[in-house]
């Protein structure tokens, strides 16, 4: 085996394309000639490409799951509904989140950050480097979507690292290494950059775990736990045209949190299958309810949490989903380091935040969304 | 990679000839290598923008068919030139993409307790997550040019076809590729084969 074999295993196989896929772009390409232009219909995107990559690895990795593994909430056991407890505030959460009303588009506005080593002389600290992605999609088809990611400046992760970056004399940009990769980040945003709306197709999300959905199926999803439960770990992952694709499985449950952030983050679910989601994974066995934490960005949230023991020697870490208590909404995501493994550096100390996913804005509005400054 | 054409070459060449006054003539082209221009793009952004994108290369290979270089009989890395350089279009996705991989791979394969640990630690499966996070941090010159090696099974002289790049370019970019590829995975690697490395 060589590298080439070891990159090729990265990529999954996809699914083929659908006959009517094909048939559709032969006929695009050969009736955009002279008289007959190609209808530009605009796509719906894919906001995150997280959710492609999870439905490519589900589907090619065809994880089986024998019946009895999978783990099964509960959610008719109540165990107190104390506004101040960590379950009373994830649920007081889901009930706002029922209430939002929704708009003509639906937008998410995402900052991704990653922590590093800053290295050379003038480093020694840890730096987060960031990016931002900007995507809006209207109810109907014909409203368009847009999807926007820029470069946003590194910076020191903590107070402690900011000291260090002062002391060393503030540089304005860092060196960092990750994946055995050296590089540089910047301190000031780059602009802000459009990825092309798609030609055809529109309607259809990829969705990690569970498949494809177009936006009316996204409409009718249950929105009891418990049907929501079986949606996400029971059956086949569905492909187009009515085919199946590998067995879901959760037994895992940072794997279910994952998915239903995906969910959440990336897709326009209605507000009362929202508060589903968020109502199954406060009940989901082997979730922690963390209670009152803050955010990445400083907010104040309320969190879920699901440790894990990283594949890749980096020990055991915690992933945590949290949530606006008093809307209801989703701020995002975060790794949290628990203990060391044997390949963890050695500033992934217990504690140290690994790498965020925040949701600064997003939401439902009535007017064409905007990019932010 | 991909075994040579042993029987009738696939003469994409006469088709897109003959598309120049008949241009239904091209739909030879798409049905011979549809589904493998789909399958590379979706590998690399996924099923949906493979959709569209996979369309945008025959739609735009079409229209520029007057300026297909006839001496190459076959219009595969032809195809895959325009694909990549669509693809390049949607770089952040793509970067994401491999990201999510990396962040997803650390939840999705946990080590288990009676697997052969040694055996466990050199699986292809256990690389997967550091290598999509390194495939991400290559600059997009070097990784389409490792892609196109890698995925589509391109020579070296068909991925300077491809790109419309130097021979020495593309054998440089693909070296330092795969240098910092190994170089992310640790050079002692048991995964690695020393004469290939």
């Amino acid at each position: 085996m060589n590298d080439l074999d070891l990159v090729r295993g990265v990529y999954d196989d996809p699914p083929p394309p659908s006959a009517a896929t094909a048939a559709d772009a032969r006929r695009r390409m050969l009736t955009q000639d002279g008289s007959l232009p190609a209808r530009r219909r605009r796509a719906w995107r894919l906001p995150l490409g997280l959710v492609a990559a999870a439905t490519a690895t589900a589907v090619a990795a065809g994880l089986a799951l024998s019946p009895g593994d999978s783990v099964r909430p509960r959610p008719g056991v109540t165990v107190g509904t104390d506004a101040s407890s960590p379950r009373g505030m994830m649920l007081a959460a889901a009930t706002q989140a029922e209430l939002q009303q929704e708009g003509r588009y639906w937008y998410t506005h995402q900052r991704i950050a990653f922590a590093a080593l800053a290295l050379g002389r003038t480093g020694g600290y840890v730096v987060e480097e960031r990016t931002e992605v900007f995507a809006w999609t209207g109810r109907d088809r014909g409203d368009g979507t847009s999807f926007y990611g820029r470069d946003f400046p590194g910076k020191p992760q903590t107070k402690a690292d900011a000291d260090a970056w002062r002391a060393a004399g503030s540089p304005p940009s860092w060196q960092i290494r990750s994946s055995g990769l050296t590089r540089t980040l910047a301190s000031k945003p780059g602009p802000w950059q459009e990825d092309p709306p798609g030609d055809r197709g529109g309607g259809v999300f990829d969705i990690g775990g569970l498949g494809r959905f177009t936006y009316q199926e996204l409409q009718d999803l249950p929105t009891d736990p418990e049907d929501l439960r079986k949606l996400l770990c029971e059956g086949s992952i569905k492909l187009v045209d009515g085919r199946t694709g590998a067995p879901k499985h959760c037994e895992e449950p940072g794997r279910v949190l994952d998915q239903v952030f995906s969910l959440l983050a990336d897709t326009p679910v209605p507000s009362k299958v929202r508060a589903g989601l968020m109502r199954l994974i406060t009940d989901y066995p082997g979730v922690q309810r963390l209670g009152a934490v803050k955010d990445p960005l400083g907010r104040a949230a309320v969190a879920l949490a699901a440790p894990f023991d990283s594949a890749d020697g980096r020990g055991t870490i915690q992933r945590q989903v949290l949530f606006d208590q008093r809307t209801g909404k989703l701020l995002g995501g975060r790794d949290i380091q628990l203990e060391p493994g044997p390949d963890s550096e050695t500033w992934q100390a217990p504690g140290r935040m690994l790498d965020y996913w925040a949701v600064v804005d997003s939401g439902w509005t009535d007017a064409q969304p905007v990019l932010p400054g | 990679m991909h075994e040579p054409y042993l029987t009738a070459p696939p003469d994409d060449a006469v088709w897109i000839e003959r598309s120049w006054d008949e241009p239904e003539c091209f739909g030879a082209v798409f049905d011979v290598h549809y589904a493998e221009i789909h399958r590379y793009v979706s590998r690399r952004l996924g099923p949906q923008a493979a959709d569209d994108v996979s369309a945008e290369t025959f739609a735009l290979a079409f229209r520029r068919r007057r300026r297909f270089d006839l001496s190459h009989r076959s219009a595969r890395p032809w195809l895959y030139g325009i694909a990549t350089n669509l693809i390049s279009r949607h770089r952040r996705d793509e970067v994401r993409l491999l990201r999510a991989v990396d962040r997803l791979h650390a939840l999705a394969e946990p080590a288990r307790g009676h697997e052969d640990e040694v055996t466990a630690k050199v699986s292809a499966q256990n690389v997967k997550g550091p290598l999509a996070g390194a495939i991400a941090a290559l600059p997009a010159a070097q990784r389409d040019v490792l892609l196109l090696v890698a995925l589509a099974g391109l020579s070296y002289d068909e991925v300077a076809q491809a790109l419309d790049v130097p021979f020495g370019t593309v054998s440089s970019r693909l070296n330092r590729a795969r240098r910092k590829l190994r170089k992310a995975l640790g050079e002692t690697n048991p995964l690695l084969d020393e004469e290939e490395a």
